[in-house]
């Protein structure tokens, strides 16, 4: 068993950072996307799903909020994991480069594109 | 890069690290399942506010028989995530001392028997549902 406290002093950078987003985000995502899971396809059901549920959904500023707060958590850190799973096949900087200008990319479009559909809301 | 993959990929298969290794690798494979999933859902909710004659026919397009079994399996990888999930960080938050064996041992057990615990109800509802609406 290992008792000692082990620490050490290294400088924050990135990737330590992203480690720990990593954690602390998966506090939060088990209570968001669990509960959002639930509601929508073992309550409501997938059968009740439609424009009309949509828009009655996001007409509650709170849903709206919630799905605001589920999509950037959950896509942030799907995205990073995504990186840190790639970064294991290469430790090329330049390729790593690429990889992260391709995640960043990715990440910033779905998120757009996400979150302008919920902010934009129902159109009639 | 390439001979990386191939190397990386045989590795994950080949390596026998028995129950850790498979729980790490499930671990992968559910995460990125996961974003593959999320990633079609954010487009297809997004043609809610953009294109909201195509939302209905999609979504009454997804109620098949293969489309329910992909939404189950997406139920356990998303619960075997969250609960695998929430050993990693917990270990790693708060006490990375039980990371020595055996306690990491009994966490990778118990991460499985409370996945398929939480998975089984679902299962069988969406089971009964499908069955219904399909
Ligand atoms: C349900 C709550 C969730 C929890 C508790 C959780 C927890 C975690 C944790 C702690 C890690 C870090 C593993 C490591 O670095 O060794 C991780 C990795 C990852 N997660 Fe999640 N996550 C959750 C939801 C999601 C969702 C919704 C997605 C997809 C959009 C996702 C995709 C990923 C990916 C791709 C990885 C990288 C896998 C790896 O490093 O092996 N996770 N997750």
């Amino acid at each position: 068993m290992i008792t000692a406290k082990r620490s050490a002093n290294v400088k924050i950078n990135f990737e330590i950072n992203a480690w720990k987003y990593m954690r602390l985000s998966a506090i939060l995502l088990v209570p968001l996307v669990w509960i959002h899971s639930i509601i929508n396809t073992l309550v409501t059901g997938p059968e009740n799903i439609n424009l009309g549920y949509v828009a009655m959904h996001w007409a509650n500023m709170g849903w709206r909020i919630y799905d605001i707060l589920i999509l950037a958590f959950a896509f942030s850190h799907g995205v990073n994991g995504l990186r840190q799973v790639l970064f294991d096949f290469t430790t090329n900087t330049t390729t790593r480069s690429i990889l992260n200008l391709v995640m960043l990319v990715f990440w910033l479009a779905l998120s757009i594109v996400g979150a302008t559909a919920i902010i934009g809301g129902i159109k009639n | 890069m390439i001979n990386n993959i191939i190397h990386g990929i045989t590795g994950y298969i080949r390596y026998r690290g028995g129950a850790g290794h498979m729980t790490f690798l499930m671990h992968r494979i559910s995460g990125i399942g996961t974003l593959i999933f999320l990633s079609m859902h954010i487009l297809l909710e997004s043609t809610a506010h953009y294109a909201p004659h195509l939302y209905n026919k999609l979504n009454s397009g997804l109620r098949t028989p293969s489309a329910l079994a992909a939404e189950i399996l997406m139920a356990f990888l998303v619960i075997f995530h969250g609960v695998n999930g929430y050993r990693i960080a917990y270990f790693d938050l708060f006490h990375p001392n039980l990371w020595a064996p055996p306690s990491s041992h009994q966490a990778v057990r118990a991460t499985w028997i409370i996945s398929l615990l939480l998975w089984l109800p679902a299962f069988i509802i969406m089971v009964l549902h499908g069955l219904h609406i399909i």
